[in-house]
């Protein structure tokens, strides 16, 4: 396990690069080597059939799961695996997820916070920021999700579409290089749903890296610059929307997407 | 039967009495206290220490917990001192048997509350970067305490009642004292009625107290 800034000349590079990723739990194989690259400012998205290891993938990048094998490099951090993975620490592993956002299916608040406490807990606790300058901090991001007026309710309080703005508020407070988001509308209500596809589309607009694991395509089509199709555990097909979408190559491809259509998927979600 | 009931001669032992009622309240409250410091400090090891502590530590637990505090109290009075030489009062045996006997039943109740909180909350949390304990103080343990608070009531009202064993090493809690007043009288009806009403009047406003909280806590 080695953790060493790479040399310089990262104005060309890939901001996040994935190379042979490889991830177990028990004996069920989940991601047998996966390469993938991200442009900086770029939105990518993951698809594929359910169980296929795009949300153990997007849970490596975050090390919220420590891979197997393989490397990961995000900016100047870069982690090998391929050695011990025992060595990684706690701190170590802590410090990196602090730089990296991540939005959940389940929201994942903090049920005893209110939503600015929620939201400037990391600024707080793992920065140390003075508690002034953090609301500061905490009101801007509440404002860029539209939950401003909510910022002294609890979660318990809240609506589904309105709890996963604030958990996408809490991701922002740190700054993070990169936001990945978990099928961050499959919870929600339908109605509910265009209230968060519309903060993350700005966000995109703003330029935020994004990587988000989704079962809807519309989105997906709409947002992404680049489409990754992954089926157990590889990488089967990747390209731009157009590309994958409309003239994907891989037979395994065309009938996963074909799947989709067939539904009549109508709703646009993430 | 026309057993005449008769409970006036009580009143001359109220002094013996009310010390009895004061031993038992103050080992209840004293080893319920100790009891969960030690228990916490188990939950703890057990949670972020490595095997080699969280081996022992359940080992303890289960010792505790599957054994009866009646063979407790006599093993830590009787034999503990022909293994360690050293001679251990009945107060010292009678307080640790109910601190072990509490913290083991205690540890399970906080594993237990720590378990009851969903692994997103720490997957949220761990996702901004807090790190282990930070996780345990700011957001596992504020909601699991919430949680554990009806067991740990629980366990408190049964340990008063427990205390009633220590009696069997002559410490002068109020079975004990009820079982001098009966020597001295020969009227054991009377005295263990008095003795059972007492033991209810100092736990049943503690379980109101419990039941109301847990309608506090279900808001």
């Amino acid at each position: 396990m080695n953790v060493e800034p790479t040399p310089g000349a990262a104005a060309d590079r890939p901001m996040i690069e994935v190379r042979d990723l490889r991830k177990s739990f028990g004996t069920n194989v989940v991601l047998r080597g996966v390469s993938v690259e991200v442009q900086r400012g770029s939105v990518t998205s993951l698809i594929g059939p359910s169980g296929s290891g795009k949300s153990t993938l997007l849970r490596c990048c975050n090390l919220l799961e420590i891979p197997d094998g393989g490397q990961i490099r995000l900016g100047d951090k870069f982690f090998d695996f391929s050695a011990s993975k025992k060595s990684l620490s706690d701190r170590q592993a802590a410090a990196y997820r602090a730089e990296t956002g991540m939005v959940f299916q389940h929201f994942n608040l903090f049920p005893h916070m209110s939503v600015l406490q929620n939201v400037i807990e990391g600024l707080v606790t793992v920065r140390r920021m003075p508690a002034k300058q953090a609301r500061e901090i905490g009101f801007e991001q509440l404002n860029k999700v539209g939950m401003m007026d909510k910022q002294g309710d609890y979660p318990g309080q809240l609506s589904g579409g309105q709890k996963q703005r604030v958990a996408i508020a809490r991701a922002l407070a740190m700054s993070p290089e990169v936001l990945l988001l978990d099928e961050v509308t499959s919870a929600l209500d339908p109605e509910l749903v265009d209230e968060v596809l519309a903060v993350i589309r700005q966000l995109a607009a703003d330029g935020m890296t994004m990587i988000l694991v989704t079962h809807e395509m519309a989105f997906a089509h709409m947002v992404c610059d680049k489409v990754i199709f992954i089926a157990d555990g590889v990488v089967v097909e990747s390209g731009g929307p157009a590309d994958v979408f409309e003239n994907a190559k891989h037979e395994r491809t065309r009938q996963f997407l074909a799947r989709y259509n067939r539904a009549g998927h109508a709703e646009v979600r993430v | 039967m026309n057993y005449e009931w008769n409970f006036g001669f009580l009143w001359e032992y109220r002094s013996l009495i009310l010390t009895g009622i004061l031993t038992t309240v103050g080992f209840a409250v004293g080893t319920t206290i100790l009891g969960l410091l030690v228990g916490v400090v188990i939950g703890l090891g057990r949670l972020i220490g490595g095997p080699w502590l969280r081996l022992p530590l359940t080992g303890f637990v289960e010792l505790f917990r599957c054994t009866p505090l009646l063979v407790q109290l006599v093993w830590l009075y009787y034999a503990l001192p022909v293994i360690s030489g050293v001679q251990v009062s009945a107060f010292l045996a009678a307080t640790l048997a109910l601190t072990f006997y509490a913290s083991s039943f205690f540890a399970e109740i906080f594993r237990g509350g720590v378990a009851s909180i969903d692994a997103g909350q720490w997957d949220g949390a761990r996702a901004i970067g807090m790190r282990r304990l930070q996780i345990l103080q700011r957001v596992i343990l504020p909601q699991a305490f919430r949680n554990m608070l009806p067991a740990i009531m629980n366990q408190s009202v049964m340990q008063l009642k427990n205390t009633s064993l220590v009696s069997t090493v002559a410490v002068a809690d109020l079975l004990y004292q009820g079982s001098i007043i009966t020597s001295a009288t020969y009227r054991p009806l009377e005295v263990y009625t008095l003795v059972a009403v007492l033991y209810f009047l100092v736990l049943f406003p503690l379980t109101r107290l419990s039941s109301q909280l847990e309608k506090w806590l279900a808001r």
